[in-house]
C-alpha cells in the first residue's frame, strides 16, 4: 500500500475511532450520572418533593 | 603544546553547533522572559547548549584514542527514561492527578469536541507523508496536534526517536502559543453573531462514586478496544484515581508536585540529548516546526467546524457557541481561557468559561485516546 493511501486510511479509522471512544465515554458518564447521582443533590430533591 | 591542543573546542566548533547553542539560548529566553512552558523549555534549552559544545561529556562520545564509548550522563538518562518510555508514563500519573474531570461530567456531550479537535493530528499526518516523511515519522509529527507534550514524546520516542528533539520543541512551543494561534483561526471560521451565542450553565454536583469509577471504566474500555494504548491511558487514569479516591491525598499531592517536578526536569534535559547539531540542524526540523503549526490550526478548525455542524441540527436557543469547539484540544486551561476571553470581548455578559473548561478537559482525554489509536494503527500499516 502506498504511504498516502495508508495515511488517508489511518486518518479515516483514527477519526472514527476517537469519536467512537468518546461516544462510549459519553454514554458511560451519562449512565454513571444516572445510577450514582450525588447524594446531597438527591436529598435536596427529596426534601423539595416532600 | 600549541593553542589548538589546549583549547580543542574553539577549533572544532562548527556553525551548526553555534546555531544549536543559539536555539538553546532562545528556548531559555522564551522560558524566562515570555514564560512559554518554562518547566520544559528551560531544561531543554540548557540541555541543547550542553550537548552542542564539541567533545561534551554530557552525551556519550567515542574516545578517538581507544575507540571505546565514554558514557555521558544525558545519554544514560535518555536510555533509562525516554527510550523505554518510563519518563512520559510517569508524567502521565502526575497529569492524571492534576486533572479534575468533574466539569466534563456536568456537560458530557462536550466530550465529543475532544474528538473533533484532534483532526489536526491526522491532517498533519497526511501532509507529512506528502512531504516525504515515512508513516512512523509522519505519525510522530502529526501527534504534535495532540497539543499534549507527554503524548507527543511517548509516540515519537516509539516511532521516530531521531525526531524527538524537534517534535518536543514544536509541541511545547505551540502549546504556549495557543493564545496567539487560536484567536485568528476562530475569528476566520465564525461570524460575530456566532461568537455572541450564550450557553446555559448547569450547576450540577457529581457523586464521588462516579468520579472514582470513571478512570477505571475508561481504562477497561481503552484496554478492550486498543490494548496497545493501555499504558498511555492507564497511567493517566491511575493518577486520576489516586486524586479522586479520597484516601490517598498525600500520594495525590506528591504526584501533582514532587513527581511532576522531578520527572519534568529529567524529561526536559534528557530530550535535549537528542538535540545535537547533526540531528537538529536539518531541513526536516524546519518542516516539523511548520507542520506543528498546521496541526494546531487544523485542530482548531476541526473543533469549530464540528460545533457549527452540530448547530445545524439544534433549535434556536439551544445552539452551541462554535468557539467552544476550539477548546477540544489538550492545552489546558489556556484554550478555555482564550475562548472565554474572546466571548467576553463580543459580549461582556457571556460567560463561556465552564463550557470551555468542559470541552478542554474532553480534549485532554481526546489527545491521549488519539495517541493510543496512533500507537495501535501505525504498526498495522508498516
Amino acid at each position: 500500500m502506498n504511504p498516502l493511501s495508508a495515511a488517508l486510511e489511518i486518518t479515516t479509522i483514527g477519526m472514527a475511532g476517537i469519536f467512537i471512544f468518546m461516544f462510549i465515554f459519553y454514554v458511560s458518564i451519562r449512565l454513571m450520572n444516572k445510577f450514582f447521582p450525588d447524594k446531597s443533590e438527591r436529598k435536596t430533591v427529596n426534601k423539595e418533593a416532600a | 603544546m600549541n593553542i589548538q591542543q589546549l583549547l580543542p573546542v574553539l577549533f572544532n566548533i562548527s556553525w551548526q553547533h553555534l546555531v544549536m547553542i543559539s536555539v538553546g539560548s532562545i528556548l531559555i529566553y522564551l522560558a524566562i522572559a515570555k514564560e512559554y512552558e518554562p518547566t520544559l523549555l528551560l531544561p531543554m534549552g540548557f540541555g541543547a547548549i550542553l550537548v552542542n559544545i564539541p567533545f561534551t561529556s554530557a552525551i556519550t562520545q567515542i574516545d578517538p584514542a581507544t575507540g571505546k564509548a565514554i558514557e555521558g550522563a544525558l545519554s544514560v538518562l535518555y536510555e533509562a527514561g525516554i527510550s523505554n518510555e518510563i519518563f512520559p508514563l510517569l508524567i502521565f500519573i502526575a497529569i492524571g492527578a492534576m486533572i479534575d474531570f468533574s466539569p466534563l461530567f456536568k456537560k458530557p456531550f462536550l466530550l465529543l469536541f475532544g474528538a473533533a479537535a484532534q483532526f489536526g493530528i491526522f491532517f498533519t499526518l497526511v501532509m507529512a507523508v506528502l512531504l516525504g516523511f515515512d508513516l512512523k515519522e509522519a505519525a510522530s509529527i502529526g501527534i504534535i496536534g495532540a497539543a499534549d507534550g507527554p503524548t507527543s514524546i511517548f509516540v515519537s520516542s516509539r516511532f521516530a526517536p531521531h525526531l524527538l528533539g524537534p517534535i518536543s520543541v514544536a509541541a511545547y512551543s505551540y502549546m504556549a502559543l495557543v493564545p496567539i494561534i487560536q484567536p485568528p483561526v476562530i475569528r476566520l471560521l465564525t461570524t460575530k453573531k456566532e461568537r455572541k451565542i450564550r450557553m446555559e450553565a448547569h450547576a450540577k454536583t457529581i457523586s464521588r462514586t462516579t468520579l472514582i469509577l470513571f478512570p477505571i471504566v475508561v481504562t477497561v474500555i481503552a484496554g478492550i478496544v486498543a490494548p496497545s494504548s493501555i499504558a498511555l491511558i492507564g497511567f493517566l487514569m491511575f493518577g486520576n484515581l489516586i486524586r479522586e479516591c479520597g484516601v490517598l491525598n498525600k500520594l495525590s499531592l506528591s504526584a501533582q508536585n514532587e513527581l511532576a517536578s522531578i520527572i519534568t526536569i529529567l524529561l526536559g534535559i534528557s530530550i535535549a540529548s537528542t538535540m545535537t547539531a547533526e540531528r537538529f540542524v536539518r531541513l526536516d526540523t524546519l518542516m516539523i516546526i511548520g507542520l506543528g503549526l498546521i496541526a494546531f490550526i487544523f485542530d482548531t478548525f476541526g473543533g469549530v467546524m464540528f460545533a457549527k455542524l452540530i448547530n445545524v441540527f439544534l433549535p434556536e436557543g439551544k445552539k452551541i457557541n462554535p468557539m467552544i469547539g476550539a477548546c477540544g484540544i489538550s492545552a489546558f486551561p489556556m484554550s478555555a481561557r482564550v475562548v472565554h476571553n474572546m466571548g467576553q470581548k463580543e459580549d461582556q455578559f457571556n460567560f463561556l468559561l465552564m463550557h470551555a473548561v468542559s470541552a478542554n478537559v474532553g480534549g485532554q482525554i481526546g489527545s491521549v485516546v488519539a495517541g493510543g489509536l496512533i500507537l495501535a494503527l501505525i504498526p498495522l500499516f508498516t
